[in-house]
């Protein structure tokens, strides 16, 4: 084990210094090449999306190395086996079908902890799903809670339920979501042995990573956010809430105001308050609920496209809070944030770092590796190393470079419905509550993924421009930029695998 | 908690079958024969109401395995499933307690699964037939009894089926919780082209998406039920795929092999092809059939 510390170490010491000699060598060389305007703005934008790689690949690397490698964490909690302090179980569910709804209070019903009261918050419309709800109360000993006015969607309800609480914790879960018996027994102890603890963060488990190539992808993703980049951020005070599979405080809750009925992601703006207010947040690196990712290429750009909007979003309010109360959050706490809020972010980086060799083959734009000496010396050994230090990582915990691949193919396909996303948000506006989508759906007749289909075909036709170009300049940057605009292309044909009719 | 990841550098896994219906020391010695290794745990079935038998315990024992008992909640003969609602209310506790004191008596490692892949629809107890809410009060009513009586020998195997039949009856539903049990035990076969709804499976098709379920639980789990066909493929092939796909599988700590013509021809007849394969899959120190280890609640 030792040896395999060393090695990551080594690693990641060497990752951080190409990332440094890297970042230089091309700041530099934008400053005394002689460009005109718009060879220009290609050097600045491509400049900028390297940056804000290089920068979460950083914090990557920081949570990871704070994560400690192989081992999962282990906490003391309380004395076991005192009274029970009593908890309030919270589902908020719109026009759910019944089968998942069903299975959620199965669940639920079965939670190894007396003290518990589960509570059904019904945000249905319609007449169905109310008489559902109903039934279900009834077969489950569930309390069911309705608003008169809806505000706010899922925080809203919460938010008026929260009102009538004076249970001492409450646990949040997703409408699709099914906690082990052991979830409360576990998970209450660790609250009650830290008055400053505003909540417990749980990780998320796709259980149905049989059912297709997206929902294996999309728990191999959420695998890779769990496993390393949540024990970081904890360690260092910033874990979020990821809104279901919590247990909060209630005093830290309404300490707050409540959730933030702002955003669509409502849980991750909440936490940024709890932690402005000096409460601590801890991330239980074990699962104790299983969940169901989206298994259609619909119901995962979906889901996708609402967390990017919603943490954008975020990401703006940050800002202002940045530049207004500096002194709310640590630094520390500040830079993970800004991490955490701006990461969907990284379609618009994407996106760039897709287009630039394509304007530079088909324009001769010189923006992408246009000095090969730089590229084979610099990027080059930065990209070899960021790639093995997180597939190495991610195999000490028994996961398969083929399965993360997968993850990483399907965030490739998404970074149009990211760069969607950020427009949105930074236009300002919001999008509506839905949970995500799971069950049978067509696939996505292809005229809706132009601009993947787009980027494919001009991608090719700057290759086979490229290579033309190639056999009478003879310039070794041509290649280079061929090959990385071949390799997008490749990436982004996968589209064409994963969008299949869910049966 | 457990740490999942820490036992992995002492990788093994035991073996076990099932011989007969009351399998004796000839059982035992003869499946050495055949494949090289004893079967470390020996399963049998037990309706409600029986016992097992003195002879097939006393045998068991002598011969340094152990018992893997699958208790289901019928009536053996009839094939009907008891009242569950009078179980949940004490109707049969006095049965219960008298099988805990027996198999307490024993003073050495029991393996119990008590109803068995729930998670489909065939068995009066599956959650198809009673629903998973009853079948969780049961277990934990039934466990719970066991506790009182002290019988800390018996370790308690959650034992599911392979596929959840029909697909949203999932096992997860039906799992009571760490208190009630210690390891995952998973059933699966490879029925070839032997039914008109079945089709030739390996091993990893059959068990790898529901090891990796089952993975996320914090305990180590048993292919508590497995076997081949002939018909429709390479049976050898498959026998080969299978205990090297469970070396790749680490929380897998045992497995149990059922050798018996039953609905298909699950055994592995002794000079066949396949049966070589098994004995020669079987070599090396992996697979056990001796609990060597010192820490005897570690390792079953």
């Amino acid at each position: 084990m030792n040896k395999k510390l060393d090695l990551f170490a080594a690693l990641a010491v060497l990752t951080i210094i190409s990332i440094i000699v890297y970042v230089t060598a091309r700041t530099i060389l934008l400053f005394f090449v002689e460009y005109t305007l718009i060879e220009s703005f290609f050097a600045v934008m491509l400049l900028l999306g390297e940056f804000f790689i290089i920068l979460h690949t950083l914090g990557y690397v920081v949570n990871i190395a704070r994560a400690g490698s192989g081992n999962k964490q282990v906490f003391s909690s309380g004395p076991t086996g005192l009274a029970e302090p009593s908890v309030a179980v919270l589902v908020a569910a719109r026009h759910e079908p019944k089968e998942v709804l069903e299975s959620t209070f199965i669940t639920l019903y079965g939670l190894n902890y007396k003290n518990k009261t589960i509570y059904f918050l019904d945000d249905s419309s319609e007449d169905k799903y109310q008489k559902e709800a109903e039934e279900l109360s009834k077969t489950y000993g569930l309390k069911l809670f309705r608003c008169r006015h809806r505000h706010g969607a899922k925080a809203g309800i919460i938010n008026e339920c929260l009102k009538t609480l004076n249970d001492k914790y409450v646990a949040l879960f997703d409408a699709d979501q099914n906690p082990l018996p052991d979830f409360l027994k576990v998970i209450i102890p660790l609250l009650e042995h830290d008055e400053k603890l505003g909540f417990i963060q749980t990780p998320q488990f796709y259980s149905n990573l049989d059912k297709g190539p997206i929902a294996r992808g999309a728990a191999f993703q959420q695998a890779v956010f769990y496993e390393y980049i949540c024990e970081g951020k904890s360690t260092g005070g910033s874990m979020f809430c990821c809104g279901t599979n919590v247990v909060f405080r209630r005093k830290a809750l309404l300490d707050a105001g409540g959730l933030d009925e702002s955003t669509v992601t409502e849980d991750f703006a909440t936490s940024v308050k709890l932690h402005s207010r000096g409460w601590h947040s801890l991330y239980y690196n074990h699962v104790y609920a299983f969940g169901m990712g989206p298994e259609s290429l619909t119901g995962y750009f979906k889901q996708q496209f609402r967390w990017a909007l919603g943490t954008i979003s975020v990401f703006k309010k940050m800002i202002w809070q940045l530049i207004r109360h500096p002194f709310s959050l640590s630094p520390a706490q500040w830079w993970e944030y800004f991490l955490s809020s701006s990461y969907y972010l990284i379609g618009v980086a994407l996106l760039v770092m897709m287009l630039c060799p394509m304007v530079y083959l088909l324009f001769k734009v010189p923006s992408y590796f246009a000095s090969p000496e730089i590229y084979f010396l610099v990027f080059l050994p930065y990209l070899i190393l960021s790639m093995s230090v997180f597939y190495f990582l991610l195999r000490g915990r028994n996961y398969k470079i083929k399965d993360l691949f997968l993850g990483q193919l399907l965030g490739q396909i998404t970074t149009t419905v990211y760069m969607h996303a950020a427009l949105w948000a930074l236009i300002g506006i919001r999008g509506k509550f839905a949970i995500t989508e799971k069950t049978k759906a067509a696939a996505i007749p292809y005229i809706r993924l132009w601009p993947q289909i787009l980027l494919i075909f001009f991608g090719f036709i700057s290759v086979v421009w490229g290579l033309n170009r190639y056999i009478y300049e003879q310039e070794a940057a041509i290649l280079v930029n061929s090959f990385w605009t071949l390799y997008n292309c490749l990436l982004l044909s996968s589209i064409f695998y994963f969008n299949r009719e869910v049966k | 908690m457990q740490n999942t990841y820490a036992s992995e550098s002492q990788s093994y896994c035991f073996t076990g079958a099932f011989l007969a219906d009351q399998p004796v020391k000839k059982d035992i010695l003869e499946f050495r024969k055949d494949y090289g290794k004893k079967p470390y745990l020996v399963m049998i079935f037990l309706g409600w109401g029986d016992f097992p038998s003195e002879r097939t315990i006393k045998d068991v024992y002598a011969e340094d395995c152990i018992l893997f008992l699958t208790w289901e909640p019928w009536d053996a003969q009839r094939k009907a499933g008891i009242d569950f609602n009078a179980l949940i209310q004490g109707k049969f506790d006095s049965y219960i307690g008298k099988l805990a004191a027996m198999l307490k008596e024993i003073d050495k490692p029991v393996l119990l699964r008590f109803g068995h892949e729930m998670n489909g629809d065939w068995y009066p107890w599956s959650g198809a037939k009673i629903g998973a809410n009853l079948y969780i009060q049961a277990y934990r009513h039934v466990k719970e009894i066991f506790n009182k009586g002290k019988a800390a020998n018996v370790k308690w195997v959650f034992s599911i089926n392979w596929e959840d039949l029909p697909r949203d009856n999932r096992f997860i539903l039906y799992y009571p919780g760490s208190d009630y049990v210690d390891y995952i035990g998973i059933d699966g076969y490879n029925w070839g082209n032997s039914k008109h709804w079945s089709k030739w499976q390996s091993f990893e098709q059959i068990f790898k998406a529901r090891y990796e379920q089952a993975a996320i639980i914090d305990k180590p789990i048993i292919i508590s039920e497995f076997s081949s066909s002939s018909s429709g493929g390479d049976k050898q092939a498959w026998i080969k795929e299978a205990l090297n796909s469970i070396k790749n599988m680490k929380k897998i700590k045992a497995f149990v092999i059922f050798n018996q013509d039953k609905e298909a021809d699950w055994k592995f007849s002794p000079g066949t092809r396949a049966a070589l394969e098994l004995k020669k899959q079987l070599r090396g120190n992996y697979y056990k059939d001796k609990n060597t280890f010192k820490n005897s609640s570690k390792a079953l």
